[in-house]
């Protein structure tokens, strides 16, 4: 069924594309619907089509509110959804994010136009997150299923851009980006020739005026822990699993 | 001997002094009930002390120490003829000052730089006040730059005779806290295990042990404070965020989503300027008032522990925000804290699902419609139907809100001091409670009796426990600061009762005690018979 959307594009077809794979990587992860979060815009017309928890806010929250989660409860997989420029209106807490490596999922959704597929000022500005980066073409969904489960798998913050055609044209930008699609990697398991590991080398390359577009692993800085993994050791157990009871003034003060 | 001594000192930056805390800490080791914090002269902090605990700094000036000769201008009005100026110069008037004041030039910049390379003059001003206070130095040997406060203590015990104060044996067992840190603490005994904070409040929370099971995490604007922390609370976290007042309007948006998607968290609001002023609030009252939420607003470092206490468990009670509002003069004053121990809540979680209950329900049940507005709280990660949590603008949900708020909040809104019937009661919120104390005090010595009702909770109004207090005093005052009539205005729309006599000062932002005692005496009084 997906493949067949996605040779016979509609307007529909990207957003109940992505929900549909995404509930794929997701199961094939083996979260649970219950451990699962999407934190999206109050903006989207509509909701993601998935099984699992769902919060629903202003777009200028959302970012935070993940943040706010995940780090109170690390046993929940956090996955937020934004558009590129709800991303970088947010451009504080997005840092924060990178620096801190919080285990967080950010699922962005470009809309490019059939003559300007690859906005270059995001580009400039992703080069900047130290974290690990992909792009994806929602009418690839093989291939976006496998960077949705490397997302989620990643322990630290993953950056997805899904390229989604939505315009009136968008036909005529589906094709347009289809036609120039290159995948970075050919086997989902290895990196290739792709210097992903050398963050500045990779954006220097991604920013060359070129025909292609480049879809697959960006960026990955291996070796990283993410802070929720820091903080669950020093605090011996997550935010919420902390005794709650009264502590006496000799614990508190300094 | 009077009652407490109140010693001035420099504004080191905008908000805090480190003079006026030093002499505080050698004060409080000497055994004296002292309060630190802001003073109502340009520029300026003070510090007083008294054998017992201290509501308000006094209008007298009994020791100035500063190196601002426009501050050592402004306090001369207010000195007396034991006063002790101690200034880097001798005032240029000297002519305008009693001959009985004790002019003493020291030399503060050359001390510091005499002592150290790099000088510090704070700590020699120290030394200079408690050589005026007969404070013997070794009281600050747990204090930083111990030789610079031995060296403007023996620069100035060679020139002036110190005031002769009764010596207090006992160490006050007191907790040493300002109200930020009270507030701060109270919430952290409360549960508090995520604080989200600004930039400009982060002094407030660093100063907190490294090792307590809490993240504090310090964002670029207060609304990102809030919205973490709503993140946090969502997961089942309990929570507060720590901001600037002057963050308030473009938080707004922030907090009604919280409000609308009935998420308990905790907002702690003080100033960074206009430390004096009380804010009106008028645009969060509104949306308080309107959509349900609450505010607080504490008189003193004891309160400030205590209603961070309470203010949590509200805001699981009732899944809702709940805003402290800290006045500069709480937020950055200090004092010794007794019996904290004893003030202890046990936490309340409301309608939160254990485990087992989670797992019995059938549907997602957080916003469903009941008679008391409560609906069960469920968490992402229990068991049974996962959570929508949404911010939901309807009519039919802020009815729901409303309810709730009515039903449920049964919080008392005031608090009465001194005697329960007084020829006059003065109702005032905040700081103001300090100066109405000691004009309680003031005026029981000349025959008119006050007492204090303290408005805890300004919001949201209920009148029901107000008015019958209102309708049974002889005479109201509404005390408060310039900055608007906020309390004047609430009380009578809460009541419909028009209260005459409002003291607003128009002059100056801040209130004394001697304007309460003023305005009784000259309002209250005919012809020296009082009432």
């Amino acid at each position: 069924m997906i493949d067949q959307l996605a040779t016979n594009w509609q307007p529909i077809a990207g957003p109940f594309t992505m929900w549909q794979t995404l509930q794929l990587a997701v199961d094939q992860a083996g979260y649970e619907s219950q451990r699962l979060a999407m934190v999206y815009p109050d903006t989207r017309s509509t909701q993601p089509l998935l099984m699992a928890n769902t919060i629903c806010l202003p777009a200028d929250q959302v970012m935070s509110a993940s943040m706010g989660m995940v780090t109170a409860n690390p046993a929940l997989k956090v996955i937020a959804i934004l558009s590129a420029d709800q991303l970088l209106a947010d451009w504080p807490t997005l840092q924060q994010l990178s620096t801190e490596n919080h285990n967080l999922t950010l699922l962005v959704i470009d809309s490019p136009s059939a003559s300007d597929c690859i906005n270059q000022t995001i580009l400039s500005l992703l080069s900047n997150l130290d974290c690990w980066q992909a792009r994806a073409f929602v009418g690839d969904s093989l291939h976006m299923q496998q960077l949705y489960q490397a997302a989620i798998r990643h322990d630290g913050l993953s950056l997805l851009s899904i390229l989604v055609p939505t315009s009136s044209e968008n036909d005529l930008t589906y094709q347009a980006i289809r036609s120039r699609l290159f995948a970075l990697q050919s086997d989902k398991n290895k990196i290739g020739n792709w210097p992903a590991t050398d963050r500045a080398k990779a954006y220097q390359m991604l920013s060359q005026p070129k025909q292609r577009i480049d879809v697959g692993l960006l960026h990955a800085s291996p070796g990283r822990p993410s802070y929720q993994k820091v903080l669950l050791k020093g605090l011996d157990g997550a935010l919420v699993d902390q005794p709650f009871k009264t502590l006496s003034l000799k614990n508190l003060l300094p | 001997m009077p009652q407490s001594i109140t010693v001035v000192v420099d504004q080191t930056d905008t908000i805090s002094s480190l003079t006026s805390q030093l002499l505080a800490q050698a004060c409080h080791v000497a055994g004296w009930q002292v309060l630190a914090g802001p003073y109502w002269l340009p520029d300026s902090f003070a510090v007083t002390i008294a054998a017992q605990p201290v509501q308000s700094h006094n209008s007298e000036v009994a020791i100035i120490a500063s190196q601002n000769p426009g501050l050592i201008a402004a306090a001369r009005p207010h000195l007396t003829e034991q006063s002790i100026v101690i200034s880097e110069e001798i005032p240029a008037n000297q002519s305008l000052y009693n001959p009985q004041t004790q002019l003493i030039p020291i030399a503060f910049n050359t001390i510091a730089r005499q002592v150290h390379k790099k000088p510090v003059v704070e700590p020699v001003i120290v030394g200079c006040a408690m050589a005026a206070l007969g404070l013997a130095p070794k009281l600050a040997k747990n204090l930083p730059n111990t030789p610079h406060i031995e060296a403007g203590y023996q620069a100035t015990v060679i020139q002036l005779a110190p005031l002769k104060l009764p010596r207090l044996g006992n160490k006050n067992d007191g907790v040493w806290l300002s109200g930020q840190q009270a507030t701060i603490l109270g919430l952290l005994a409360a549960g508090t295990r995520y604080l989200a904070h600004v930039p400009t409040t982060a002094q407030a929370v660093n100063w907190l042990g490294a090792d307590i099971p809490m993240v504090a995490n310090q964002t670029t604007t207060a609304a990102q404070a809030v919205s973490q922390v709503m993140g946090a609370a969502i997961a089942g976290c309990r929570v507060a965020a720590f901001i600037d007042q002057d963050d308030m309007g473009s938080l707004l948006p922030t907090i009604q989503t919280a409000i609308e998607a009935e998420q308990p968290l905790v907002v702690v609001c003080q100033p960074i300027r206009d430390l004096w002023l009380q804010p009106s609030f008028s645009s969060l009252s509104s949306l308080l008032n309107e959509q349900g939420g609450l505010l607080l607003k504490p008189a003193n470092q004891q309160q400030c522990y205590a209603m961070a206490q309470e203010a949590a468990n509200i805001a699981e009670q009732l899944q809702t925000p709940v805003v402290i509002s800290l006045d500069g003069p709480v937020a950055y004053s200090s004092q010794a804290v007794n019996n904290l121990q004893k003030i202890k809540l046990t936490p309340q979680r409301g309608q939160l699902l254990t485990y087992k209950q989670a797992i019995t329900q059938t549907s997602f049940q957080s916003y469903k419609s009941t008679p008391n507005g409560l609906s069960p709280r469920k968490l992402p990660g229990q068991p049974g139907p996962t959570i929508k949590v949404l911010a939901d603008h309807s009519l039919a949900a802020q009815t729901k809100r409303l309810t709730k708020m009515a039903a449920n909040l049964n919080h008392p809104i005031y608090q009465l001091h001194g005697p329960i019937e007084a020829d006059i009661t003065v109702l005032c919120a905040g700081y103001i409670v300090g100066p109405a104390t000691v004009a309680m005090t003031e005026l029981k010595k000349q025959g008119l009796s006050l007492n204090i009702l303290q408005v805890t909770v300004p919001y949201p109004p209920n009148s029901e426990q107000i008015l019958p207090v209102i309708r049974g005093g002889r005479h109201m005052v509404v005390v408060e600061a310039a900055g608007g009539s906020s309390l004047a205005t609430l009380l009578r729309q809460q009541t419909g009762l028009h209260l005459s006599h409002v003291l607003l000062s128009d002059r100056q932002p801040q209130i004394q005690a001697q304007d309460i005692i003023n305005y009784c005496l000259d309002t209250f009084t005919h012809g020296g018979h009082s009432l």
